[in-house]
Order: structure tokens, then sequence, then C-alpha cells
């Protein structure tokens, strides 16, 4: 170290201000190389938005609970299955995967998808487009993404919950058979 | 600003070495204890109705009848001088099929058999189960439910 | 802020010493009386600034910094944060709805609770009962209901928001795998629910579920083929370890019951905790400030 620099330079103090520039760190954190500027007290701002967020989730919840009962149908009986027997909504895109070929539709496809799901950030590493919806320059991972994943999941439930009647058969919704009971 | 991976190369030192090996033994060890517990979940005894079943004298079944034993999920069919019990448990993912025009209809993906249980329309990739049949010797005829059979495992009455 | 002390007055003189031990009391009481008055007098101050080390109301900066600081509940969450990271359009919240979901899970979850039996024969009735003979039963399963039906969906929108900000980048990579670990394991709960009102639709979907995980014998078969291999019947085994049995029934109901109740929440309890803690490490939540651009 031929230069000494003066402290003061790198480590100016300002009076006005709480905080000061400490020490220099190597490291990966965003937190390094950033101003201190854009920055503001998580009390109140922070406070005051969790506090609401969880208000306004409560309110919908109970609302919900008090106006939407939800479903309860007779007690089970293991020798009459309903006609459709359907899963929960959040499942009938795999059941009806599960239509095509067991296997594959509720183990081999639902397991790939989980690994590729995690592979994600080890695959696409490349620094650009983090902090902003759909970046111009990461079009094809958002392309990717939506037509091999989002998609396919919503059509799939969409699929098994309005247009699939008796006996698992295609139906449209408003030509949907009602069961005999 | 820009961020500095740097990957360190490991030296794969004798100390190292024996480090490694305490920690693989002492996971081999955790994994053991955990294979036991998992096995605590493997059921040795079965909750249910027993397997095998009366379904009274063969007389009962004129040539050509169907009955349904919808307790236990089976169907005895007659044919001629043959008696067969075919499963009613779906082969795609477990529901009950219900006997239909064409034979057995499964109300959940749509799976269909014929009279005889050959799957006739998927999902379904096997066809029903056949159960085996025997002559008690109160002449009554009884079903074993844990004897699977193929398609016309039939027993012959006379 | 410093915490104010009294000293101890000295009392007025003795009125007449006293005889004997009765004395000697009366005359310690008369002499500690005021300061006993005086603690008595600060006594919400003195309670509250045991329990809260903090101003409840701050105002300068650093009282606002110490009040996160000094919360156990608050020092998880940084005491300064990005204004960026505070946009509801970025976030759309939806993290922390998952969470707030949860929370209200287990909240209704332990009332209900209270009033439900893992039994084939009672469970259904007990549902039965919600309705007609619980007060505010019904709400109460809604609430279970609803926050279980909008967790999924908001877990599902937050993965996707996640991903369409290319917040899963470096060095976020494994908070996005524990993040599908929470996606998988709050359908695994949502599955495991179900079973427990006992009715048509619980048993017949938990019927056609485990089956799916018995065909898993689709790969031992194939390993079979390999000489020397035996065939485990991988998928047979997997479905009697998840009911017990070959069908649904009791055994079922009560591995559903203790995995639902217990197992598989403080799982997701663990991992979320794991997850807001390298939310933290990670230096905040992404910020456009980390690309090149
Ligand atoms: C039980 C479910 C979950 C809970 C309670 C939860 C909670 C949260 C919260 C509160 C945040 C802060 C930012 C925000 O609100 O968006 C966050 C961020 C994050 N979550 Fe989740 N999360 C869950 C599931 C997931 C899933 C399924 C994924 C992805 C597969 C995921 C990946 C991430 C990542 C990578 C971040 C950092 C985002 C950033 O830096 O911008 N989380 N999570
Ligand atoms: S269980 Fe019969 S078709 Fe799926």
């Amino acid at each position: 170290m031929a230069k000494r620099v003066r402290e003061e330079e790198i480590f100016p103090r300002n009076p006005n201000k709480t905080y000061g520039l400490m020490e220099l760190v190597k490291g990966s954190s965003p937190r390094v190389d950033r101003g201190p500027e854009d920055m503001v007290s998580a009390w109140p701002h922070l406070l005051i938005r969790e506090a609401l967020l969880f208000a306004a989730t409560f309110l919908v919840i109970l609302a919900l609970s008090v106006w939407c009962v939800p479903p309860l149908e007779k007690q089970a009986d293991a020798t009459k299955p309903p006609n459709p027997a359907k899963a929960p909504w959040y499942f009938l895109g795999l059941q009806e995967l599960v239509s095509y070929d067991a296997f594959w539709g509720g183990l081999g496809i639902p397991g790939l998808v989980i690994v590729g799901l995690m592979a994600i950030p080890y695959l696409d590493r490349h620094h650009s487009g983090i902090g902003r919806w759909f970046a111009r320059s990461r079009t094809t991972a958002v392309t990717l993404f939506t037509v091999l994943f989002v998609i396919p999941t919503i059509v799939l439930i969409i699929l098994g919950t309005y247009f699939r009647g008796p006996n698992w058969g295609f139906y449209p919704p408003w030509g949907m058979p009602v069961e005999p009971q | 600003m820009s961020i500095n991976y740097e990957r360190e190369k490991q030296e794969l030192t004798r100390r190292n070495f024996v480090s490694l090996s305490g920690w693989s033994i002492f996971t081999l060890g955790l994994l053991g204890a955990g294979g036991l517990f998992a096995r605590f979940f493997w059921p040795n005894v079965r909750y249910g109705p027993p397997s095998k079943f009366s379904i009274g004298k063969p007389g009962n079944y004129p040539d050509g009848a169907q009955q349904t034993f919808i307790d236990q999920k089976v169907s005895v069919i007659r044919h001629g001088s043959n008696i067969g019990a075919i499963s009613l448990v779906c082969k795609h993912l477990g529901c009950t099929v219900a006997p239909s025009a064409t034979g057995y209809d499964c109300p959940c993906h749509g799976s269909k058999y014929d009279a005889i249980g050959q799957v006739t329309h998927g999902p379904a990739q096997a066809n029903l189960d056949w159960f085996g049949i025997s002559l008690l010797p109160s002449g009554d005829l009884q079903v074993d439910k844990s004897d699977i059979r193929t398609v016309s495992a039939y027993y012959g009455v006379k | 802020m410093s915490v104010q002390t009294t000293e101890p007055k000295a009392g007025p003189p003795d009125p007449k010493p006293g005889i004997g031990a009765w004395g000697k009391l009366s005359r310690a009481i008369y002499r500690q009386a005021p300061e006993v008055f005086d603690n008595l007098r600060q006594l919400p101050y003195n309670l509250y600034k045991s329990i809260y080390r903090t101003t409840a109301f701050p105002k300068t900066e650093r009282e606002r910094s110490e009040a996160f600081f000094n919360s156990f509940l608050l020092h998880i969450q940084p005491a300064k944060i990005e204004k960026h990271a505070l946009r509801f359009n970025y976030t759309f919240g939806l993290g922390l709805i998952s969470f707030y979901l949860f929370l209200l899970l287990t909240v209704s979850g332990i009332l209900l609770m209270f009033f439900y039996v893992p039994s084939v024969e009672q469970a259904y009735n007990r549902m039965l009962d919600l309705r007609s003979s619980v007060s505010y039963g019904m709400i109460l399963r809604g609430m279970h209901f609803w926050s279980a039906n909008c967790m999924i969906g908001a877990v599902f929108f937050h993965m996707c928001r996640v991903f369409y900000t290319g917040a899963y980048k470096p060095p976020r990579e494994f908070n996005w795998v524990i993040g599908v670990l929470l996606f998988v394991l709050t359908l695994v709960l949502g599955f495991t629910g179900y079973l427990l009102p006992w009715d048509q639709l619980a048993f017949w979907a938990i019927t056609v579920g485990a089956n799916i995980a018995g065909k898993a014998d689709y790969v031992s078969d194939h390993l079979a083929m390999i000489p020397g291999v035996p065939n485990m019947h991988m998928g047979v085994m997997m479905k009697n370890a998840l009911l017990g049995g070959d069908t649904v029934g009791q055994e079922a109901l009560i591995r559903f019951y203790v995995l639902h109740v217990a197992l598989l929440p403080s799982i997701l309890f663990f991992l979320i905790v794991i997850h807001f803690w390298r939310i933290r490490k990670d230096g905040g939540i992404s910020s456009p400030k980390e690309s090149p651009e």
C-alpha cells in the first residue's frame, strides 16, 4: 500500500445523519454499493402497510366465510362413488392428466415439473432484469415459464373443473348433464 | 455493480478425508434410523372386512345372471355352467365401477369394461381382477378376494 | 431514554418508639411507604418498559430503528428498507398474504381441533355439529376452508411474481428452492385436510389420490427388468404407508389427521422461517439496482 488515503475521504462524517459509512467490505450483498438515500424507516412505512394488508386479508376471509358456506356432501360411502368423482379444484389439473395416463399424469409429469422448477435458478443465472416485471431482456425466460408452466396449470384446472362431467366425459359448462340422484 | 462469485478450490487433505468419512458414517447412521421409522409406517395388520365371503348356493344364479355384492365390491356372473367373481375396483385408480348395459363403467375418469371385465375404453390399462371361487362343505360357494385371478377364471358347477 | 429512579425519601420521624416485633414492623412500613407509593404511581410506565424496551411512539430516526431492533417480532425485519421494496405493484403483497393466511389457518385449525374427532364413526357428525350446535361453528369452518383455498392461489401467484421479476437469480437461488418446497407442502396440506370431513368428496378424492401414489409401481416394475433387481412394488408400499391399509378407512383417517394438524404444519412453519431469514441474508427483496442495465 503505497498511498494512504485519508480516512475522512473514505468515511466522511455527516453530523446530520444517524448513520455513516463504517467499513468497506467485499461481498455480494446488494446492500454494498448502495447509497442509503432511497431507504426509508421500516417504522412506520413498512409496518403500516403490513398492518393494512393483514386487515384486508382478514376481512376478505371473514366475508367469504360468512357468505359462502363451504360444501359438505353426504357421508362417505365406499360403495357409491359420486359421478364424476372430483378432487379439490387445485388437483383437478392433475386429475385431468391422470385421466390420460395414471403413472405419467399423476407422478411422472408432476415430479418432472417440481424438479424443473427447482432447477430454474441454477440454469438461468444471468443478472439482467432483476426487480422489474417482464423485463425486456428476459423475454425468452418469461415466455417459456408462461407457456410451459403457468398456462398449462391454469388451463388444465379450468378444464377439469368446468368441462368434465359424468364418467369424466367432456361437456361444455352450459351443456353439463345433471346427475340423477 | 458487479457480483463476484469466487469458486474456491477444495483440497482433499488427509484431515478433510477423515472428517468427511466421519460425517458420512454419521449420516449413514441417521439414514438407518430414519429407515427404521419409515418401516414403522408400513402396516403389518390390515383392518377391514375378511377377504373370504359366501355367495350362497350355485342354484341361486340362473344362466346369464349378474349379481352385485356391493359391500365386498364383487360382481358374480353365471354363463352356462360357469360362475365367475369379478372385482368392482377400477384398475385405473380404484373407484368402484358400476354395472351398465355394456358391462362395467367407472364414474371417476371414464374407464369402461365389457361384461367379463375386459377393458374397452381407457384410461384404465388392465382388465378387472377375477377372484377364486371354491365350494364349501355346506354346498355354498365362497369367493376369496386374496386369490386374484385373470379374466375368465370361471368355477364350473354341474 | 433514561429510566427515572426515585431516591427513597427519609420519612418523617417515628411517631413513637414501638415495642417488640410489632413495633419494628410498623416502623419499617411507615418508613418505606412513600417509596412504594411512588412505585405504584409509576407502575403503568414501568410495566410497559419491562415488556417493551422502546418508546411506543418513536419519533426520531434512531428511536424508529430501535423499535425494530428491540422487539422480538419486529427484529426479523430490517429497520431500514428500500423504497422500491414497499411498492405494492412490485410484490402485490402476495408472499405476506400467504403468510397471513397460514396464520389464520393455524388459529382456525386449532379451534376446530377442539370439536373434531378423527374417527370414521364420528368425523362426519362432528362436521354436522359444527353447523348446528357450535356457536359460530360454520364461520370457523369457513375461515379454515377459505384461507386454505386462497392460500393455494396466493402461493401460486407469489411464485409467478417471483419468476416474472427475476427475483430467483443469484444470490436467491436457494430461497426459490425453499419456495418450491413450500408450494408442494401447501398442496399436500390441502390434500390431507380434504379427507377429514369424511364426506363423499373427501373419501373419493383421497381414494383416487392414494391410488396415484400406487402407480409408482411403474418405476419398480421397470427396474425389476434389470437382471438381479428384485421388484420392490414401490407403489403398493407407498400407498400402504399413506393409508395404513389397502383402502381408505380408519387407519387412513388417523394418519391424515396427524399429518395435517401436526407434522406438515410444523415443517411448513420451519421452512417459512428459513424463507424469511434468507430474504434478510440475501439483502432484502430484489431490486432493479441489482441488474447491470
Ligand atoms: C407458504 C408459502 C410462502 C410464503 C408464506 C412466502 C413468503 C414470502 C414473503 C413474505 C416474501 C417477501 C416478498 C413478498 O411478499 O413477495 C417472499 C419472497 C420470496 N419468495 Fe416466498 N413465500 C412462499 C412461497 C414461495 C414460493 C412457492 C416461491 C417460489 C417457488 C417463493 C420464492 C420466493 C423468493 C425467491 C423470494 C424473494 C423475492 C425477492 O427477493 O423479490 N416463495 N416470500
Ligand atoms: S378410477 Fe376408474 S377411471 Fe379412474
